[in-house]
């Protein structure tokens, strides 16, 4: 018994719109160990966000298969909790309800939702805004919900899209040093997409960089870093370049496929 | 109400008097006689105190006659045209099947319904229930469909990926979701029922006794103009309590406090 939590066995997805078929994933292999930290980055529009539906049976793979301890997944559960780059919360519910929402859908009753739902509010530091609804809330905290509510279901997995994306530097920084106690405290097992190499590197156990569309994984990278990481650190530095020249090969392939260009063109125009 | 509309109201009334008792045609009555009017119709029988014999004291049960049909109707055009736009985001073919015919039936107004109403339920209630349900039912089914439609996907994923299915994704995310839609379609479903019940009204005469449209319309026969002016005033005036006071209410209370 091998100690992988999640594994996608050649995993294909293909989108039809209007006739035109185009392969997001193809033949994508991948495994997630239990209590893992992955971090995933690739060029844009390489299937990333994709694969973590795929993971959340928010969508079907096309072809292939993902394993959840094993056994072949099909329909989405709260074992896998996703945050949303944006936010994706309930417009209507307070901060409580919002955290409460899964807990609801899993009938939990009253006091015991309360309870967790105040305790992963608190985890988040977002204590005394319970009863704030979401449309008060900055950006950062509102992702501090996502993660709570998240979370409250006491998931196996939780799969995270680029959750830190549309917020400022400073509070990216700062929640993805909370995210990291978090993790070692719940000891989930996290798969984390970014655009960002420093982020990824900052955070993940290892990091997946996927090749242009049709997405693959390109190489595997394990950071043997030792946390907390600085980010400044010449270690820290080899390692992000190291990802960086390989990500830049792919991000010249999406460039060149959808300008048509010629690679050794595009290389020279922005030497 | 503030200093501004209590103002805006002196001057209109003012100016309605002056320009009436210069005038002195009887098809103009200035505002004093069109009160006086309202009170007469309001009022029991024969109080009299101004020349509507006819109509004096029927103010009270016609508005609730009315009140009655257009409520009837307005309940069910927009409880079928609400559940149908669920229907609608449920299976997407039903939308595309009838989507075509919708598009032609929307734009026919609740009145161009009346006569076959007529003939088909005679002097019943239901003669005007009918126009109203149909007045009721299409912008409640077109504001509906879109509505589900403009939910964000990212919240639908959400949601199912925290377990929601079945009735309860409907009434925990997607309903909530689309309230502002809905709420929406209430009001512009409430002003087409509200003139679609007094002209259907106007021209039916119905077993049960007439509403405020046939009693318009009875003053007006009697070249009774200031009476006639007294019921579009009671009409407007509901049918602005209604909307305002009413829906305009349950939209402050559920959209104010989560969309800013």
């Amino acid at each position: 018994m091998s100690n992988n939590k999640l594994e996608c066995l050649s995993v294909s997805k293909l989108y039809e719109k209007n006739g035109n078929k185009i392969w997001a994933l193809k033949n994508l292999n991948l495994e997630v160990k239990e209590g893992e930290f992955l971090a995933i980055v690739g060029p844009s529009g390489c299937g990333k966000s994709t694969l973590l539906k795929l993971m959340a049976s928010l969508e079907r793979p096309t072809e292939g298969k993902i394993l959840l301890d094993g056994k072949e997944l099909r329909d989405p559960g709260p074992e896998r909790a996703m945050v949303f780059q944006y936010f994706s919360l309930f417009p209507w519910c307070t901060v409580l309800e919002n955290v409460e929402f899964g807990l609801k859908m899993l009938n939990v009753e009253e006091d015991e939702r309360r309870e967790r739902a105040l305790h992963y509010i608190k985890l988040v530091g977002l204590e005394g805004f319970e009863d704030y609804y979401p449309r008060q809330l900055s950006g950062g905290m509102k992702q501090r919900v996502a993660l709570a509510r998240a979370l409250a279901v006491n998931p196996e997995v939780l799969l995270m899209d680029e959750p830190f994306g549309s917020l400022d530097a400073q509070t990216r920084n700062f929640l993805q040093a909370e995210l990291l106690k978090i993790w070692e405290e719940e000891k989930k097992t996290i798969v984390f997409v970014t655009h960002s190499i420093i982020e990824a590197v900052y955070l993940g156990d290892r990091v997946v960089l996927m090749t242009s569309r049709p997405g693959r994984v390109k190489e595997v990278f394990e950071i043997d870093i030792e946390r907390p990481r600085d980010k400044g650190s010449s270690e820290f530095s080899r390692v992000r370049s190291e990802i960086l020249s390989s990500l830049k090969k792919e991000v010249l392939k999406t460039i060149s496929s959808e300008y048509s260009l010629d690679l050794k063109e595009i290389a020279e125009m922005i030497r | 109400m503030n200093a501004r509309t209590i103002f805006v109201f002196l001057v209109f009334f003012a100016s309605w008097e002056l320009i009436s008792r210069s005038l002195g045609n009887p098809i103009f009555p200035p505002p004093s006689k069109v009160f006086l009017a309202l009170f007469d119709l309001m009022l029991p029988r024969n109080l009299g105190f101004l020349s509507a014999p006819v109509e004096s004291g029927k103010l009270v049960p016609s508005l609730l006659n009315t009140l009655e049909r257009v409520l009837m109707g307005f309940s069910l055009g927009s409880l079928a045209g609400f559940s149908l736009g669920i229907l609608n985001f449920r299976f997407e073919s039903l939308e595309k099947t009838i989507d075509p015919i919708v598009k032609i039936l929307h734009p026919i107004p609740g009145v161009s319904w009346i006569p076959i109403s007529f003939l088909a339920f005679g002097e019943s209630d239901l003669a005007v229930v009918f126009p109203v349900v149909i007045a009721t039912f299409f912008p409640m089914l077109v504001n509906t469909t879109s509505g589900m439609k403009s939910v964000e996907e990212d919240l639908i994923l959400a949601a199912r990926n925290l377990g929601a299915k079945g009735i309860r994704f409907y009434s925990h995310v997607l309903i909530p979701a689309t309230l502002p839609f809905v709420i929406s379609g209430l009001r512009i479903s409430w002003s087409y029922s509200w003139r679609t019940s007094i002209a259907a009204e106007m021209v039916l005469s119905l077993a049960k006794g007439g509403g405020l449209g046939m009693l318009h319309l009875t003053s007006m026969y009697h070249l009774d103009v200031a009476s006639a002016m007294a019921i579009m005033l009671t009409i407007g005036v509901t049918g602005m309590v209604l909307d305002h006071l009413v829906l305009g209410y349950l939209e402050r209370r559920t959209l104010e406090k989560w969309e800013g």
